[in-house]
């Protein structure tokens, strides 16, 4: 019985969801800066207590308490809470928006407290402090 | 009044058929001839009162998900369906197979092929395929030539499609997972029923259960339409489009992607 040749597979057998993810790097990080920022293995990356400041591409800049770091991929974000006139705030940044510029970390805290996700600290005695720029 | 009497007469003379012998009324209606109308039930009926297509969809393969930044920055989710190796297999014509359709094969498989689908590929000249399925469309235009190569760039960023595929399955499942029943009190004397359905219906009137009462049954892995998704963002260069949302079925399942059916779609009968 004859059979015909199939056609070439595209990307050379590369599995599509890595082509993918490495897309979404090249064109949403071009530098890397982003990635480096919630690499676990860099000693300077973000934390959950770090107190940040979010620069914008149009509208002014953030400043807060990380609560929490979430790592999946291109869909990574922090959540910052802040303490504006007494009222807890919190706000959450897709670090990977092409709206975010750049993520300074104003001040890290002496130690830094045993978990990643510091839910349980709102609106207890170990709540953010309002923020003294 | 009197020009219908005399159409009458006239048409009678006219008739072509008729012998001068034969003695016929004056006031006699020839007889017409007409189209019987097309049972109510028939294939070509059916198809004449279905929405269909302009053009046949694409087979592709659910990867996965992830996100999708648009033009301003908002983040919407994004299913991605890999598009590769798709050809066109067979048509179906109306004269042969009663309606017009697009054979389409996705991929390359040569293990467990029968003797017959390998000559149905040998015809096609396109090598032996994964997965074949089949898109209804309006008329002969929509047809595809036999053995030429669909990319992902069939669908442009904006449009929207539908995209069909197989749920996960999940088994036998109770009322309470399957029909979103409440179930039974946690406590007040409930004893080993607390997901149970409750009654199924009356007693001696009408002493059965009605047909279609929701029950415990096998719960998905059937066929499940998800209608008017926007495509994101397509590339024909490596094989992929982006759709906004999700999609049914586990990664690595065939999914078919065609123009969506409500808002491209159209009636044979409302265009004659």
């Amino acid at each position: 019985m004859t059979v015909y040749e199939p056609l070439p597979k595209l990307r050379g057998g590369q599995p599509l969801m890595d082509y993918i993810r490495e897309a979404q790097y090249k064109n949403l990080d071009p530098s890397g800066e982003k990635r480096k920022l919630i690499d676990r293995s860099n000693p300077e990356r973000l934390r959950s207590g770090d107190i940040v400041s979010v620069f914008y591409k149009n509208q002014k800049p953030v400043n807060g308490t990380i609560i929490m770091v979430k790592r999946s991929g291109v869909a990574s974000s922090i959540l910052l809470r802040n303490k504006i006139t007494g009222l807890g705030v919190e706000v959450n940044v897709p670090i990977f928006n092409p709206n975010v510029m750049r993520i300074d970390i104003l001040r890290r805290p002496a130690s830094y407290r045993p978990r990643n996700r510091h839910y349980y600290i709102r609106n207890s005695r170990l709540d953010v402090k309002e923020i003294k720029m | 009044m009197y020009s219908l009497i005399f159409r009458r007469l006239n048409s009678t003379a006219a008739l072509p058929a008729v012998s001068s012998r034969q003695l016929i009324s004056p006031m006699a209606i020839p007889a017409l001839k007409s189209v019987a109308p097309l049972p109510f039930k028939s294939p070509e009926a059916k198809r004449q009162r279905k929405r269909l297509l302009d053009r046949p969809g694409l087979i592709g393969v659910k990867r996965g998900m992830t996100q999708f930044y648009s033009r301003n920055g908002d983040r919407v989710p994004a299913t991605v369906l890999e598009i590769d190796q798709v050809e066109v297999v067979y048509n179906k014509t109306l004269d042969k197979n009663g309606y017009y359709a697009v054979q389409v094969g996705y991929g390359h498989k040569l293990k467990n092929q029968t003797k017959a689908m390998l000559g149905h590929y040998r015809n096609a000249k396109v090598s032996p395929k994964e997965t074949l399925a089949e898109f209804e469309v309006k008329d002969e235009n929509g047809l595809v030539p036999v053995g030429s190569q669909l990319k992902a760039d069939h669908f442009k960023p904006g449009q929207f499609v539908d995209v069909i595929s197989k749920s996960k399955g999940k088994g036998f499942s109770g009322v309470m997972k399957r029909w979103n029943f409440s179930g039974l009190p946690a406590t007040h004397g409930t004893s080993l029923a607390h997901r149970s359905a409750g009654s199924t219906g009356m007693n001696t009137t009408p002493a059965r259960v009605l047909p279609g009462k929701k029950m415990a049954g096998h719960l998905g892995d059937e066929w499940n339409t998800i209608f008017n998704l926007e495509v994101l963002d397509v590339n024909a260069e490596k094989g992929y489009i982006l759709v906004k949302g999700c999609v049914s079925g586990s990664n690595g399942s065939y999914v078919e992607i065609r123009d969506a059916l409500k808002k491209y779609g159209s009636h044979i009968l409302q265009d004659k």
